[in-house]
């Protein structure tokens, strides 16, 4: 069938004057500043993301100072060992640092915060400082990882499951009721010891089970209360198929809820992993929980050596936090209710 | 002269919020006579709820009263403390809000509610006494009185809301206010309560202000009405003289605005435009941005109030009213 | 001209309710029970009923957004029940729907542009800068004017009135034949709601398309329609030309719902029938007149027969009821 009357073209005044896709630009942007100005009247939001902000410095920052100590020779008196360079003293993995002190005696590690090495050192004589800088680049990637894929797949499972109903949503529901019942803790204990868990598998798990777990059945109730909308009705009956009424009706109304679950999806994941390193059930080069587990694991206490526990404990408690912080943060986009007028 | 109940004088009040002050009443200023009806009529957010809340300080913490006074029975309410007005609100002066069937709390019984109402405001009530004052109440209303122990959900919608006017009555009010009381309900439910309202309302000679959006409902209940409009009183007087002369273009096109189940099908008269923002209303009259009358006067200065040659109570707010100086009123 | 464009014969819908122990009883709501009705072309045809009758379901069945229970809707001279792939598609593309609620019809995320093009893009009509055109045309035409102030505003910021008007331009862009308008300015101002009603007039005058307009408002209903239909419970009780059925309506129901209607002249004395009860829910229903329970007028014939069929009483005027 084709368009039975066109409007007349004689009428030739443009009524579009830009391009599309810089119409649709400024869209974004105008959505953009907007949100952000919501979001920015609760500082608690502001607060999370000056944190990340800072991780993020971190992050970034070490791999630059890696190359700075590489280039600094150190002083031949000081070449008591194999060290060679700066570098190789602020190693997160394999740096030993054997130079000796004010009293000419090397330190005994682990050594406490001192100029030298302001976190202290671990018990194999590495700088923590550098660890827990080299850690966050691959806490960044690997909480931020698993958040999405498990972001992903529950915003698309739970807007097919609200959609379609039925048998697909009985079968998607009852494997959340499965995931949700499954003892944590111990199931990732159980699966360390099948097969070595290294970040990516760990990330890939957590991705998978917050996936299909809790987070879709909310996501679910979000995308039902959508489902009954007129508009989605509207689409049906002007011809939408199945999918266009999902990824165009649907999913972009409970992305925002997503979004918001993304935030909290890392700080849950980090979480597991922190745990499981302290536990020592990851095989990982190093992360925030392995420095704990180090101590641990060399018979250290909190007494002992302090350091070792406050400041990787510190740092996953202001890391989660700030993901969290931003998450709420959130909330007030996500819940126009809660907006002041 | 009958006695005044109530009277606005002057009355102002803005809403402050972050993009500005919205101007929700303009120097609203009516008295309304003991025992009578009236009518509030206008579009949503034309401040007919606001004045509503504001007479008995309902109102929301960033509202504001700038200017004017409310007497009723000649105590001025705006002077009262919050402690003091207690002692008017439900007993003196109370309220059927819109959608207040829904505020029935869905695990107390209905009766027990009431009977709850009653004594909160009227401590001297026993249970018992209160109890008997419910079936009473309940028979005003036309409600069976099997339903005071029933639940909400028990009830239809048209037996929630007889529910809550009995729950107005409850403390035999002088003066009641009731906020769009049928506006979920079915034509013949809305009917009948709104019958019922109005023969509780003559058999206890109480005064009423009743707000609705529905011109046909206010010209069937009540002797006066006022229209609203962007926070004015645009105009007031009896209902009967405000139909038969409209002074105001609004309330001439409003009264054309509603097709008719009976006599000849007239052309609607179509109010072009749609009602102000209140954050950044239109300098001079309101409306004039609407109307076909605007002159340049229209545009800068307020109107000062025209009454009505026929009828003295009867007043709008206009630079050109109509049927005013041989003006033919050609909406009708 | 008179050739029916849309035809109802017997069309039902139940919905089944579980409920009782462990959801074993298993009911169903007779939201539509065998109802027959023919829409002309460039008709204005007006479905009245209080809430639950049953007049929703039926504009919802007849755009095939659910499926009948039973029944046939012929629409174009094809039955529309069994249809293949192609024929949906050329019949979504024949018909559409407007709304009650301006605010819950419009998706928020999407542009106006969005909203009033997607019919088109679903249907791969016209090329990328045509759409502009068309979307703009008719934008002008259902007057939100200058177009090109709209086109890119969300939805959240147009008033209710401005949202309509998306909605109904949305519903037109395709040229339908048949729209389905369910109840389109019940929740509008007053004075917005006189612009909305006079825009769907001006519309269907202009475009020749027949409307089913469902309404509880029988002045609005007498306003625009030319044939009405009044339901109650699922069932036609009154049906026939606008002003045979307002002036003298027959049934039962239809004159206490007539006379319930409040009249904008204080000085007419309107004097209502009283009936008794409410409206209950379509479940369980004896065999027999919907209306039995309520009815002033009811009598042994009533209590024993079936629910009686539409009958003409007079010329273009059909009633269900055994005491006409």
């Amino acid at each position: 069938m084709l368009v039975k009357n066109s409007i007349p073209s004689g009428s030739d005044a443009k009524i579009i004057s830009e391009s599309l896709w810089r119409i649709r630009l400024n869209l974004l942007q105008q959505a953009w500043k907007n949100n952000w100005q919501i979001f920015t009247e609760k500082k608690i939001g502001l607060v999370g993301l000056w944190i990340i902000g800072f991780f993020i410095l971190l992050a970034i920052s070490h791999p630059i100072l890696m190359a700075y100590w590489s280039s600094q020779e150190l002083p031949p008196e000081a070449m008591m060992g194999h060290n060679k360079s700066l570098a190789d003293v602020y190693d997160p993995i394999r740096g030993l640092d054997l130079r000796p002190g004010k009293d000419m005696m090397p330190l005994s590690h682990p050594a406490a915060p001192s100029w030298r090495h302001p976190f202290g050192t671990d018990p194999m004589g590495r700088d923590v400082l550098s660890q827990i800088m080299y850690s966050a680049r691959i806490e960044f990637l690997f909480g931020v990882f698993s958040a999405l894929l498990s972001v992903f797949l529950a915003t698309l499972v739970g807007a097919v499951s609200a959609y379609f109903g039925g048998k697909i949503d009985a079968f998607f529901m009852r494997l959340a009721d499965l995931v949700l019942t499954l003892p944590f803790l111990p199931f990732l204990i159980f699966l360390s010891s099948l097969l070595t868990l290294d970040l990516f598998k760990l990330g890939l798990v957590l991705g998978l089970l917050g996936g299909f777990g809790g987070r879709t059945i909310v996501l679910k109730s979000q995308a039902l209360s959508i489902k009954v909308r007129p508009y989605i009705e509207a689409a049906k009956i002007a011809g939408g198929s199945h999918w266009h009424i999902i990824f165009r009706h649907i999913i972009p109304n409970i992305l925002p809820l997503s979004f918001f679950y993304l935030m909290l999806g890392v700080t849950s994941a980090v979480m597991s992993e922190a745990t499981l390193s302290f536990l020592g059930l990851l095989q990982a080069p190093i992360s925030w929980g392995l420095i704990m587990n180090f101590a641990r694991s060399f018979g250290y206490s909190f007494y002992e050596a302090w350091w070792l526990y406050l400041i990787p404990g510190v740092t996953i408690t202001l890391f989660c936090g700030s993901f969290y912080l931003v998450g709420r943060g959130l909330d007030t986009l996500v819940n126009p209710k809660l907006r002041k007028r | 002269m009958a006695e005044t109940i109530l009277e606005i004088d002057n009355l102002s009040l803005r809403y402050k919020t972050k993009k500005g002050d919205v101007k929700a009443l303009n120097r609203v200023s009516f008295q309304l006579e003991k025992g009578l009806a009236l009518g509030l009529v206008g579009e949503s957010g034309c401040g007919k709820t606001t004045l509503a809340n504001a007479i008995l300080r309902l109102l929301p913490d960033n509202a504001e009263i700038t200017g004017g006074h409310i007497y009723f029975d000649k105590e001025d309410l705006l002077l009262l403390a919050e402690q003091e007005l207690r002692e008017y609100r439900w007993k003196k002066i109370s309220m059927i809000f819109q959608a207040a069937m829904n505020a029935l709390a869905p695990v107390y019984r209905v009766g027990d509610q009431i009977i709850e109402a009653i004594q909160n405001h009227a401590p001297e009530f026993t249970y018992s006494a209160a109890k008997e004052r419910v079936q009473r109440l309940f028979e005003l209303v036309g409600l069976d009185c099997s339903r005071i122990d029933h639940y909400p959900h028990q009830y239809s919608g048209g037996m929630k809301q007889r529910a809550i006017i009995a729950m107005a009555l409850a403390c035999d009010p002088d003066l009641i206010i009731a906020d769009e009381p049928t506006t979920a309900l079915d034509v013949i439910v809305q009917d009948r309560i709104l019958k019922r309202l109005n023969r509780v309302r003559e058999e206890l000679g109480m005064t009423m202000i009743y707000i609705s959006h529905d011109i046909a409902v206010i010209a069937e209940l009540s002797k006066v009405m006022g229209v609203m409009y962007a926070g004015e009183l645009v105009e007031f007087g009896s209902t009967l003289s405000l139909f038969k002369q409209a002074i105001h273009p609004y309330t001439a096109g409003l009264m054309n605005s509603f097709p008719s189940i009976k006599g000849a099908k007239n052309q609607l008269s179509i109010i072009p435009g749609e009602p102000p923002n209140l954050l950044n209303p239109p300098a001079g009259c309101k409306f004039h941005p609407r109307c076909q009358y605007v002159t340049a006067q229209c545009r800068q200065v307020r109107p000062p109030l025209y009454r009505s040659p026929t009828e003295q109570q009867h007043f709008a707010l206009c630079w050109h009213p109509l049927g005013a100086n041989g003006k033919e009123n050609d909406h009708e | 001209m008179n050739e029916p464009l849309l035809e109802v014969n017997g069309l039902e819908k139940y919905f089944s309710i579980k409920s009782g122990f462990f959801r074993r009883e298993l009911k169903y709501l007779q939201a539509v029970d065998g109802i027959s009705f023919k829409i002309k072309r460039g008709q204005m045809f007006g479905l009245v009923g209080e809430s639950g009758c049953g007049k929703t379901t039926t504009g919802r069945l007849l755009v095939k957004s659910i499926a009948p229970t039973a029944g046939e809707i012929v629409f174009n001279g094809k039955s529309i029940i069994e249809l293949d792939d192609d024929e949906v598609r050329d019949f979504r593309q024949s018909v559409q729907m407007i709304f009650q609620d301006p605010y819950q019809s419009l998706n928020p995320r999407m542009t106006i542009f969005d909203i009033i093009a997607e019919p088109l893009k679903i249907h791969k009509i016209g090329a990328f800068n045509q759409r502009e055109e068309l979307v703009a045309g008719i934008m002008e035409k259902v007057g939100l004017s200058p177009a090109a102030s709209f086109i890119f505003r969300y939805p959240h910021e147009l008033s209710g009135g401005q949202r309509q008007r998306v909605a109904i331009a949305r519903a037109m862009v395709i040229k339908p034949d048949f729209i389905v308008a369910d109840e389109p300015t019940s929740m509008l101002d007053v004075s917005i709601r006189t612009q909305v009603i006079e825009l769907m007039k001006k519309l269907q005058e202009e475009s020749r398309v027949s409307y089913l307009y469902i309404t509880h408002d029988l002045a609005v209903a007498r306003y625009l329609c030319t044939e009405i239909a009044v339901m109650y419970l699922g069932k036609i009780v009154e049906s026939g030309e606008i002003e045979k059925v307002t002036q003298n309506p027959a049934h039962p129901y239809t004159q206490a719902l007539i006379s319930a209607v409040p009249i904008p002249d204080p000085s007419y004395q309107r004097e209502s029938i009283a009936i008794i009860g409410g409206v209950s829910k379509p479940i369980d229903l004896l065999p027999r007149c919907r209306f039995y329970d309520r009815c002033y007028e009811r009598d042994q014939h009533c209590q024993s027969q079936a629910m009686p069929d539409l009958h003409e009483i007079e010329e273009q005027h059909f009633v269900a009821c055994y005491q006409r």
